[in-house]
């Protein structure tokens, strides 16, 4: 372990020194002590170099003591924890703690990629569009995986996330965004009039950026029980109705979650009221080489003295344009660290470029008189002024505002109806006025949420105009001379050279100049660096700052893991499923079932040692022979009830149902408005004002919706009410030629004679012993069936009784594969439903009533709804019945050459027919009514197939008189 | 954004499915065929305030009409879209 060269004794208040860690960074273990971050202890060590940059892999080190620190990003942790580019200015150590460098091979210190510095010329501003081109197959195959791999970050693990995340809704009357010193005032005389007040702080520790002195006020605010306090907390989003995303670091900072515990928690904030003290974040200032290890803020260099007990080096040079560094040039003396020089660029002293190549060694430092001279250092301590963390703001659509007095964009609003801005956002500096402000906004919040316009802003106002009118109006960015690259966006690598190559070019806007350069595009979103963007981009366009503007703002502030976001909904979370009342007895039964929208449905159900098309081929010929059930309890179910029943289903559905007998059920074809097929279905009269509709599985949400829809706002003066019944009801469909002996022996009270009980019979009875049930005589399969619907409970009762009493006859349980041989065999339409086809298209045309009006006849009569030319069902079979078809080819004519023009249709259904010792399959084929007996050829060129040869017939390829169902 | 639905009180979008412009009317039978293209395919796209229908989907499934900012997204008003049913918050 190395020793901890940089540590002073007796400062440094975060720290327990009781505590020692010890950690390691790319495998060499260091020491540090409990209170550090991973950056205060690589500091406290001498590591300087602990990165290699984004585009040119030069060597970078620590540069802020915040969040948003644009190149110390390290990977944390190994195995399934793996996570790429964090901020280890954001880490809290603990002991055992791994983390490694990025971007680096094969090693930080000698990074080979680092030749890319040479090759800068090529990587100026817009190098993607200017050299990467042509010829575009390169483009996937040959540039974009090098440059991945050159300009790639952190690695992911590759494993599953072993830890959990959640969400949670949170409701407060006010919310103070920001534990620093205005926001703990704001927040302390909010909770005063007994408001509930959420203070969200996105450190460990409240106090934000010097919190000596703030203990007492801390404490008595933790000690008010109507104060929620949230640290390790970071508001991401600022929606509508003040609703705030924000993400708490539950256990980032342990080397594990504790039992129980998520890794992080996304809230959901709700506040009628909310305070921004949000802050500021230091800026950099532009010089030759300001990118080096050992160039810092002069802020954190001064937070890590005083609260991490680090020097930032033995001999520092302060490189400042305000008064904030006059504090840390005393503490940098107190901690026995010589400042060598102290350049004030109010003075007219500038650093010109930084000497040192892996760690700062020197500076040449250029004069008011323009002369130069050079000196030693190992620390650069920089300070351009602090920009306002107008983000949230901004991300409300407010485009901030330009201060020439405090050299700033500030909020263009500092108050609205519901929040208020306080603190170093509001353009404050000075504690003192920070928590006497602070006091004040918290005061207004109070009052306003107690009587919204009873507040009085004028002091509120006037204190934050009296601080502006003060402000010294100072404007310095970069340095005025020097050969050496300048950076001004660390972390993408962005040059003052490229942002002026780049107005050089005419780029005018700001949200160009951006994306062309990729200036504060990182994941830092440049927050020390935008401002020195725009005042580039004002200097060369000569317009001032407020003219250039900012880009616009938009969450996350900054990034939130994807982990978070997704929350609980993964792996089976990741989406419901629905199981049918049948369901456990379908397991039992051993049938494999297929996922069918949210359903799980029984797909097939194989016999020892069968292969799935056995098997279905077996379950088809016993309903055809004999006898079989399915389940069909995803169908969508829905009870119709009402005086004025019979004529709002006659405006919903394209044919008519006003002479629909009590008794008996019919097939209904809904439309949409443009007169495109909606659903199909079955509709039954149960007595004179009562029907029961069913609807196809996948729509029967949208068509609840549809009928809600034309019920509640096209039609409201129809008397009717209807119920979603899909989840009341269990159905199976009982089909094949003995299906009426099974029947009667579960119904034994009913008369289920042809006679009593014919085709489109709907009945209400009971079976078993006293178990209500629908049943409707209704076929899909093309056998004599019926449709027999019982509550949901008794779905599993139902199919044991029809197993037990369909054993004498052969009955054999089916599933939706050989449901769909079946329909297909059958020739009834059902993928064929596809949003593009007409009642015509689909062989249907006689289900449009000419006798009334329903939704979708109108522009079903458009003259591209009617073209002759327009593609219909059709069926197909090979000429070789051993030739099967793919769902999805296409259909030419025969000889016509490999092109769209010749594209004559596709195949919608296609199976092998055990019945017809046949593949089989439906199309739609332009004019395809007219061309039944045409051999034509079935193409599949994106399976890379030959054609094969087929005759068109008619789609009813079984029992087209329709004899067996009524039989 | 949030919904004040009338009979279910303020609501979370996410419990609400969009539909569109609630001004237009579905034409007469024998509207000419320009007045049906009109109602299904033509819209205004306003920016400013709209007038919806939303769905609470996800609530009382309820039709809605709402008056919506489409550059706030402030709601001035949500009241049932059946006659008589307009509960007013």
């Amino acid at each position: 372990m190395t020793r901890q060269t940089h540590r002073l004794n007796g400062t440094g208040r975060r720290l327990d020194r009781s505590k020692p860690i010890s950690f390691t960074f790319d495998g060499k273990r260091y020491g540090g002590f409990e209170g550090d971050t991973l950056a205060s202890a690589l500091l406290a060590n001498g590591v300087r170099l602990v990165a290699r940059s984004f585009k040119y892999h030069r060597p970078r080190g620590i540069f802020t003591c915040d969040p948003h620190e644009p190149s110390a990003l390290v990977q944390l942790r190994s195995g399934a924890r793996q996570e790429p580019n964090i901020p280890a200015t954001m880490v809290e150590l603990y002991d055992g703690l791994e983390a490694a460098s990025q971007n680096r091979w094969p090693s930080l210190r000698y990074d080979l990629l680092s030749v890319n510095q040479l090759f800068s010329p090529f990587f100026a501003a817009g190098f993607y569009y200017k050299t990467f081109k042509w010829p575009a197959k390169f483009w996937t195959g040959l540039y974009e995986p090098v440059i991945r791999r050159a300009a790639g970050m952190g690695r992911l693990s590759g494993s599953i996330d072993p830890d959990t995340y959640e969400k949670i809704h949170h409701h407060c009357d006010i919310l103070v965004i920001g534990g620093g010193a205005a926001g703990i005032s704001a927040a302390r005389a909010a909770a005063q009039s007994g408001a509930r007040v959420t203070l969200i702080e996105e450190h460990a520790r409240l106090g934000g950026f010097d919190g000596t002195g703030l203990e007492q006020d801390i404490a008595e605010l933790e000690a008010l029980v109507n104060v929620r306090i949230m640290p390790r907390t970071m508001v991401f989003g600022w929606y509508d109705n003040n609703t705030f995303g924000a993400v708490e670091q539950v256990s980032d900072h342990l080397p594990v979650p504790a039992a129980h515990q998520p890794r992080q928690r996304i809230w959901k904030i709700v506040a009628p009221q909310v305070i921004l003290a949000t802050g500021a974040h230091e800026r950099s200032l532009i010089f030759g080489n300001n990118d080096r290890p050992g160039v810092m803020l002069a802020s954190a260099a001064e937070r890590y003295l005083r609260d991490y007990g680090v020097r930032p080096g033995s001999r520092a040079v302060i490189f400042t344009t305000n008064d904030t560094t006059a504090g840390l040039a005393k503490a940098l003396g107190a901690a026995g660290v010589t400042v060598a020089a102290v350049a004030d660029a109010r003075n007219g002293d500038e650093i010109e470029t930084v000497h040192g190549r892996t760690a700062v060694t020197g500076v040449t430092l250029r004069q008011r008189d323009g002369s130069r001279r050079t000196v030693d250092c190992d620390a650069v301590c920089v300070s351009g002024g602090w920009n306002p963390a107008v983000q949230l703001l901004a991300q409300r659509g407010q485009k901030p505002r330009w201060s020439d007095g405090l050299q700033a964009f500030l909020p263009q609003e500092m108050a609205g109806a519901e929040f208020l801005c306080t603190g170093s956002l509001a353009g404050l500096e000075d504690r003192e006025d920070c928590q006497a402000h602070g006091r004040m906004a918290g005061e207004v919040a109070a009052q306003r949420f107690a009587a919204p316009d009873s507040a009085d802003l004028a002091s509120y106002h006037s204190y934050l105009e009296a601080n502006e009118a003060r402000a010294a109006s100072f404007a310095y960015f970069e340095t005025s001379a020097g050969k050496s690259k300048k950076f001004i966006d660390l972390q993408n690598d962005v040059t003052a050279g490229d942002v002026s190559l780049a107005t050089r070019e005419g780029y005018r806007s700001v949200e160009h100049v951006k994306r062309y350069t990729t200036l504060g595009m990182a994941t830092d979103q440049g927050k020390t660096s935008n401002i020195h963007g725009i005042a580039a981009m004002s200097k060369a366009l000569d317009k001032p700052m407020d003219q250039v503007g900012t880009t616009g703002f938009r969450p996350p502030y900054r990034p939130v893991s994807l982990g978070a976001l997704a929350g609980r909904s993964r792996g089976k979370h990741w989406r419901p499923i629905l199981r049918t009342p049948l369901h456990g007895w379908v397991e039992d039964k051993g049938g494999v079932f297929i996922e069918s929208g949210l359903w799980h449905r029984s797909q097939y159900f194989p016999k020892p040692g069968e292969t799935m098309s056995q098997a279905i081929s077996r379950e088809v010929q016993a309903v055809r022979s004999a006898v079989g059930f399915c389940d069909v309890s995803t169908l969508g179910k829905i009870d119709l009830q009402g005086p004025d029943a019979a004529a709002f289903l006659d405006r919903v559905y394209s044919n008519g149902f006003a002479k629909l007998p009590v008794g008996k059920s019919r097939y209904g074809l809904m439309l949409r408005e443009d007169g495109i097929v909606m659903d199909d279905g079955t509709v039954s009269r149960l007595a004179e004002d009562h029907y029961f509709i069913t609807t196809t599985s996948a729509e029967s949400e949208s068509v609840i919706s549809h009928l809600e829809y034309c019920h509640q706002v096209l039609w409201p003066e129809l008397d009717v009410a209807f119920a979603d019944a899909g989840e009341d009801w269990a159905g199976t469909a009982l089909a094949g030629p003995r299906a009426r002996e099974v029947l009667a022996r579960i119904a034994p009270e009913l008369d289920v004679s042809n006679a009593a009980l014919p085709f489109l019979a709907a009945r209400e009875c009971t079976i078993l012993d006293g178990v209500p049930a629908r049943l409707f005589r209704i076929s899909f399969s093309g056998e004599l069936a019926y449709e027999i619907y019982v509550p949901s409970p008794y779905g599993r009762p139902l199919a044991e009784a029809l197993e037990r009493e369909g054993a004498d006859f052969g009955i054999t349980p089916y599933g939706v594969e050989a449901l769909d041989v079946l329909r297909i065999e059958k020739g009834h339409v059902s993928s064929e439903l596809n949003k593009f086809t007409t009642a015509a298209d689909l062989g249907l045309g006689m289900m449009m009533s000419k006798k009334k009006d329903f939704i979708g006849r109108a522009l079903s009569s458009r003259p591209g709804l009617t073209d002759p030319d327009r593609e219909v069902v059709v069926g197909l079979k090979p000429l070789d019945p051993s030739h099967s078809f793919r769902q999805g080819a296409h259909i030419t004519a025969r000889g016509a050459p490999l092109a769209p023009e010749n594209d004559d249709g596709y195949i919608t259904s296609s199976a092998w027919s055990p019945t017809l010792e046949s593949h089989i399959a439906i199309a739609l084929v332009r004019r395809g009514q007219e061309r039944l007996g045409e051999v034509v050829e079935i193409i599949d060129p994106l399976h890379g197939e030959d054609p094969v040869p087929a005759t068109i017939v008619s789609h009813h390829f079984y029992d087209p008189e329709n004899a067996r169902v009524r039989s | 954004m949030r919904i004040p639905c009338p009979l279910c009180g303020d609501r979370p979008l996410e419990e609400f499915t969009y539909r569109g412009d609630a001004t237009l009317t579905r034409p007469a039978a024998d509207a000419p065929m320009e007045a049906w293209v009109d109602y299904v395919y033509l819209r205004d796209n306003p920016k400013g305030p709209h007038r919806e229908h939303w769905r609470h989907a996800q609530g009382c499934g309820s039709w809605l009409v709402v008056d919506r900012n489409t550059v706030t997204h402030e709601i001035t008003q949500a009241i049932q879209a059946r006659p008589g049913g307009e509960v007013q918050r």
